[in-house]
């Protein structure tokens, strides 16, 4: 069964790499918020099951550590 | 009634204060001889938070993830990292980064970015690859070299011609490495304290600066002169205006070019130095170490961007070497205001340190953290390991740093394979400017692989 999952994201180290976004475009996005850097913005946070290894490779490979699945197994 | 016991970390207490202090320099002697080690004493003797006096300018240590979270989701006003860094402002540039105010420093970050963007780094790729090939075209099919001379040089080509393009990088001459080091040369302990004092290496330091404004600023013009357009940081920066329509001048052109540098150059240089070391010193891994290079060329991806899952075990000795061995050691803010920890109280006009090297052998985080392990699990903590810093001002080049060093491997372990030149004992960890690097003589020998 697929599993159930949300995604959490820690703005406050978040420098807008953008790895997320080119790995799960439909999960992730960067924002301008005027800052030195765009910020990552979720566009969901429950993403469907088809959608978990894309975003289990934006949660490996984002190089602040920024991304967070969270797994709401029953 | 019952007085209501506060949990022990909200109670107000004393920062240990390291033992050691001598009348009117405090600790600063033993700081600047053998900065590591005063450290690891100021740990080991007092624990997370402890205080030393450099000269007048106190100092608090502290030590652990918990601690590198709070110091680093401090808001820049009360933890200013600006006040800290002053040593760096006669190598960018007055009204450059941390010599400009808060304002300026962050527009001009954003045209830092503007080359560090996840689009610019496939072309990075194949730059390195390129220059990683010209590096072992002469090497024959064996011999010996001195690896961290040859990664300083390596590094210093790559990152000019991912930033400077390929015009500026093979009119690239012995002048602008020689500029380069003496840059670095102003960069040792005593410039935390005062970087304008007089002394031969500051007087150095500063005419390096105006040489390299000289050579870059020649090569601003000639683009102009030329209408030349590429695809490179110059062309960022020389294109670039701030919010209000102003475009750069040329020293800052040139302190945009050398913050850059400094940031991309000597962390690769030390990390690939330490990767290749540390390789050598752990000979039982390398034939999986080749396999994995070797699948990546049999994809045909060794020119094309890879991350850590195409070569899990070159990214581990990677990531390893930098918490064995990271090498910047003094992540430091100046304390603005009151700033509070568990019940300790660092006061206004005090500064906070961090410490890789310390915090990066804490068994809580990293058992056995006296082994190299290239398969060590990652802390969950993502404050534990803090080789490029944390928060806001985290090293932005941190992405294209493993790239590149990545990108090294792979091509170096595909052709060649190395082992240690003496005794493993021989190569120790030294401080010479701030940045941690192997003791001379740094020398391997290679043989080329049968593939």
């Amino acid at each position: 069964m697929a599993r159930k999952y949300r995604v959490v994201v820690d703005k406050g180290i978040c420098q807008g790499h953008s790895v997320c976004v080119a790995h799960a475009p439909e999960v992730f996005r960067t924002i301008d918020n005027g800052g030195p850097y765009p910020m990552v913005d979720l566009i969901t946070d429950r993403p469907g099951a088809d959608l978990l290894p894309k975003v289990e490779a934006a949660e490996e490979l984002c190089p602040n550590g920024v991304i967070r699945i969270v797994y709401e197994d029953d | 009634m019952t007085a209501i016991e506060l949990p022990a970390e909200q109670k107000s207490r004393p920062i240990p204060f390291v033992s050691g202090a001598k009348a009117g320099i405090g600790h600063y002697g033993e700081f600047a001889s053998t900065p590591l080690e005063f450290l690891h004493r100021a740990y080991d003797e007092c624990g997370e938070v402890s205080e030393f006096d450099l000269a007048g300018l106190k100092t608090v240590l502290m030590v652990g993830a918990e601690a590198h979270e709070a110091f680093f989701r401090a808001p820049d006003n009360q933890l200013n990292a600006a006040a800290a860094y002053q040593m760096m402002v006669p190598i960018f540039g007055e009204g450059i980064q941390f010599g400009a105010p808060p304002e300026i420093e962050r527009q001009q970050l954003r045209i830092q970015y503007q080359g560090l963007r996840y689009e610019k780094m496939a072309s990075y790729y194949a730059t390195v690859a390129k220059e990683v090939q010209d590096f072992i075209a002469g090497w024959g099919d064996s011999g010996e070299f001195d690896f961290y001379e040859a990664f300083t040089d390596l590094t210093l080509k790559t990152s000019t011609h991912c930033l400077l393009g390929s015009d500026f990088r093979y009119k690239l001459t012995g002048e602008f490495a020689e500029l380069y080091h003496d840059l670095e040369q102003g960069l040792d302990a005593a410039a935390i304290r005062d970087p304008n004092a007089q002394n031969d290496a500051y007087t150095k330091r500063d005419a390096a600066r105006i040489r390299l404004q000289e050579l870059i600023t020649e090569a601003v013009r000639d683009r102009r002169a030329r209408d030349f357009h590429s695809d490179d940081m110059l062309e960022i920066y020389m294109t670039a205006t701030y919010e209000d329509g102003t475009p750069l001048t040329e020293h800052e052109i040139t302190g945009m070019v050398i913050w850059f540098m400094f940031g991309g150059h000597h962390t690769s240089s030390n990390t690939s130095a330490w990767t290749l070391l540390e390789m050598c010193r752990n000979p039982q891994y390398i034939d999986d170490l080749h396999a994995e290079v070797d699948a990546v060329f049999a994809a045909g991806k060794q020119s094309g961007m890879t991350t850590q899952r195409d070569l899990p075990l070159v990214e581990g000795f990677i990531r390893e070497s930098l918490r064995m061995h990271p090498p910047l050691n003094a992540i430091t803010r100046r304390v603005l205001y009151d700033f509070e920890y568990k019940g300790y109280k660092v006061e206004a006009g005090k500064n906070i340190m961090l410490c890789p090297h310390v915090a990066h052998k804490l068994p809580e985080y990293f058992p056995n953290p006296d082994v190299f392990d290239p398969r060590r699990p990652a802390p969950e903590n993502v404050f534990a390991a803090i080789p490029f810093g944390g928060g806001r001002h985290k090293c932005i080049g941190n992405a294209f740093a493993l790239l590149q060093v990545r990108t090294i491997f792979t091509w170096l372990l595909h052709f060649y394979e190395f082992e240690l030149a003496q005794p493993p004992e021989y190569y120790r960890e030294v401080m010479p400017t701030l940045i941690l690097r192997p003791s001379d003589p740094c020398r391997v020998k290679y043989r080329r692989r049968k593939v």
